[in-house]
């Protein structure tokens, strides 16, 4: 199986992309494919968002994008190996960024979309921003953005079994904990800077 | 071997650097620093509410002095305004050896009384990037505060989305059928796009300053931290604020787009370093001493900022007014709102939250613009102070009304003072035979 495999199974057999990640760990490839990504989607989103690019949002939302996957990881991963559980840390961090991400992928392209429908077919138009924040345009959001939670947890459970070899109940207890942490840092970097 | 391990992590953690280095160039603490003393009065970015009959003091030299085309005596630093002149905007001219400098609608006569008037504090305006209904909405708060006809209104910040050029133009498209003065602070929004805030600057002019209406002083602060929600005042503001509040005056209003003191934190509720002393700051360097500066001169802070949220806080002999956004608010029913207040022989003594779509005046004009009715729809809940200016033929020399009190007639233009009461009421101007 090539690298470039588990990037084409990861939506709809995860599991492929987790066995191919177990036998040949990748991270650092995979990580500069996500560092790319977000760069490119946070200058869309910004753009979509506000009609203008601001550096400092830019970079601003590259943080959150991150935050989103890395923290949660690596906070279960130290959790994980709290309790005494022995797995190959690179790659569990992979499978997870690479789940977490293709979700946001998925989340991201719905948001282009809406993006574009807001700034150029609606009535009245508005950027993105606005539409959401001012007049209740963000349910359509929430929804996929619930889809995904729940598609994520799916994954980092079957991650739990298949790389960590825990037990469902350990697996849900300690990411159910390691989002509150990184719910909170996120929140305190967008409210507490932002 | 450790190497190794670490490895697969680099790019991430070279990544996160440089955003936090991005994020850290591009802040900028302390935005436009510009700040106006006594030596800049007149000017065309803050103009100067004088009353017929009163003096006005000028600060720069001059030989001369014309307001409009009509030249006044002046008597040390300071002119006589004429009680019949006219209400309205004025150019000042001022001529000092030989050479003429006009200043531009540095000048408005207020036909409202120095002792018992309104003004309105409108907030988080969010001009967005695009014509039609939106900014529709925001021209009929306008058209409101008209009719209203507030002495002056100020606007406590973020009057644009993103400080864009586009969003700056349709605000002053709007502003610009606006009757009496608007004092404007920039907010955050403002420097989302313009950090240095060299874009609000160029549009609305300086972001520190003072105004006095009658001996009511208020001081306009932009103490922000670019481009984020929280604010800040360095030493220099904190010294400039101080001296500007020490002002010979009355009653002594603040205006900042950050809230100083807050009842509650809203959604930054959590942030553990918002909490001081048992309530919430948005203010993070200089908070002790802004806050004794506001305390011990017992200060009136208008802020906005936090769009759902009306609130009125006491704390040490400070009032902190947080006024809620003329912009909707996704999950708050209330239409587009801004506050009224009214000062009585320099005392507060009406403070309201209005809400635009519960307050409806129409006119209805008949005989050639000679007799006008009234209509006043009144949905607020509360009584609500006006100060109706009416526009009628000037053929006729004088008017009636049949409720209310006329506070000035000038040649057609007519000031009708009215309580407007809860439910529907009419005012009918008749022309007197």
């Amino acid at each position: 199986m090539s690298y470039i495999k588990r990037f084409k199974t990861i939506l709809h057999h995860p599991t492929d992309s987790f066995q191919e990640i177990i036998k040949s760990p990748s991270f650092f490839k995979t990580s500069i494919i996500i560092i790319i990504s977000s760069i490119v989607y946070t200058t869309i989103a910004e753009l979509g968002m506000f009609n203008s690019l601001m550096p400092h949002f830019i970079a601003a939302y590259a943080i959150m994008f991150t935050v989103i996957w890395f923290l949660p990881t690596t906070i279960s991963m130290i959790f994980f190996k709290i309790i005494g559980k022995k797995f190959n840390s690179e790659s569990y961090i992979e499978a997870n960024a690479l789940s977490i991400f293709s979700i946001l992928t998925l989340c991201f392209i719905f948001f282009t979309i809406f993006m574009i429908y807001s700034n150029i077919f609606a009535e009245p138009k508005r950027t993105a921003y606005f539409a959401m924040v001012y007049y209740n345009q963000w349910y359509p959001l929430l929804i996929i953005g619930i889809i995904g939670v729940i598609l994520i947890f799916h994954r980092v459970i079957r991650i739990g079994q298949l790389i960590v070899k825990a037990k469902i109940h350990q697996t849900i207890i300690i990411w159910a904990i390691s989002a509150i942490i990184s719910i909170y840092i996120a929140y305190l970097i967008f409210r507490g800077w932002l | 071997m450790k190497l190794n391990f670490f490895k697969p992590y680099i790019p991430t953690i070279i990544f996160i650097f440089i955003l936090i280095a991005v994020m850290n160039i591009t802040y900028v603490p302390y935005p436009n620093i510009i700040r106006f003393s006594e030596s800049d009065y007149p000017n065309e970015y803050v103009p100067t509410m004088i009353v017929p009959g009163e003096y006005l003091k000028i600060s720069k030299s001059f030989d001369k002095v014309w307001l409009g085309f009509i030249e006044l005596k002046s008597e040390q630093e300071k002119i006589k305004i004429p009680d019949d002149f006219s209400p309205g905007w004025y150019n000042i001219t001022l001529q000092t050896n030989g050479v003429n400098t006009t200043i531009n609608n540095s000048i408005y006569i207020t036909p409202i009384s120095i002792n018992d008037f309104t003004f309105i504090q409108i907030t988080d305006f969010h001009t967005d990037c695009y014509d039609g209904l939106d900014l529709q909405e925001r021209k009929n708060v306008f058209n409101l505060v008209n009719e209203i006809g507030p002495a002056f209104v100020v606007d406590t910040g973020d009057m644009t989305n993103y400080g864009l050029e586009k969003q700056y133009m349709y605000y002053k498209m709007i502003i610009s059928e606006l009757e009496m003065p608007l004092y404007t602070i920039p907010g955050n929004m403002e420097t989302y796009s313009d950090p240095n805030l060299e874009r609000y600057t160029h549009f609305l002019g300086p972001g520190n300053y003072y105004f006095y209406f009658g001996k009511i002083l208020f001081v306009a602060s932009a103490a922000l931290h670019s481009p984020r929600s929280w604010g800040g005042f360095d030493s220099s503001q904190i010294k400039w604020v101080n001296e500007t509040l020490s002002k010979d005056s009355d009653i002594k209003f603040l205006l900042n787009h950050i809230p100083i003191v807050a009842e509650e934190g809203r959604d930054y509720n959590f942030v553990p370093w918002g909490w001081k002393e048992g309530h919430f700051s948005q203010i993070e360097d200089g908070y002790e001493e802004i806050v004794k500066i506001l305390t011990d001169k017992k200060v009136n802070v208008l802020s906005g900022h936090w769009h759902g949220y009306s609130n009125k806080f006491q704390y040490k002999g400070a009032t902190f007014y947080n006024t809620p956004s003329v912009t909707r608010m996704s999950g708050i029913k209330e239409g587009p709102r801004f506050r009224l207040f009214q000062i009585q022989n320099n005392s507060i003594i009406y403070d309201k939250v209005l809400d635009v779509e519960k307050f409806y005046i129409t006119h209805q004009y008949k005989s050639n613009q000679t007799q006008v009715k009234i209509i006043i729809r009144n949905e607020e809940g509360f009584f609500v102070p006006l100060n109706l200016h009416i526009k009628l033929s000037p053929s006729v020399p004088s008017y009636s009304i049949n409720k209310g009190i006329i506070i000035k007639q000038s040649s057609g233009d007519i000031w009708i003072k009215y309580n407007a009461p809860i439910g529907e009421s009419s005012i009918e101007v008749l022309p007197i035979i």
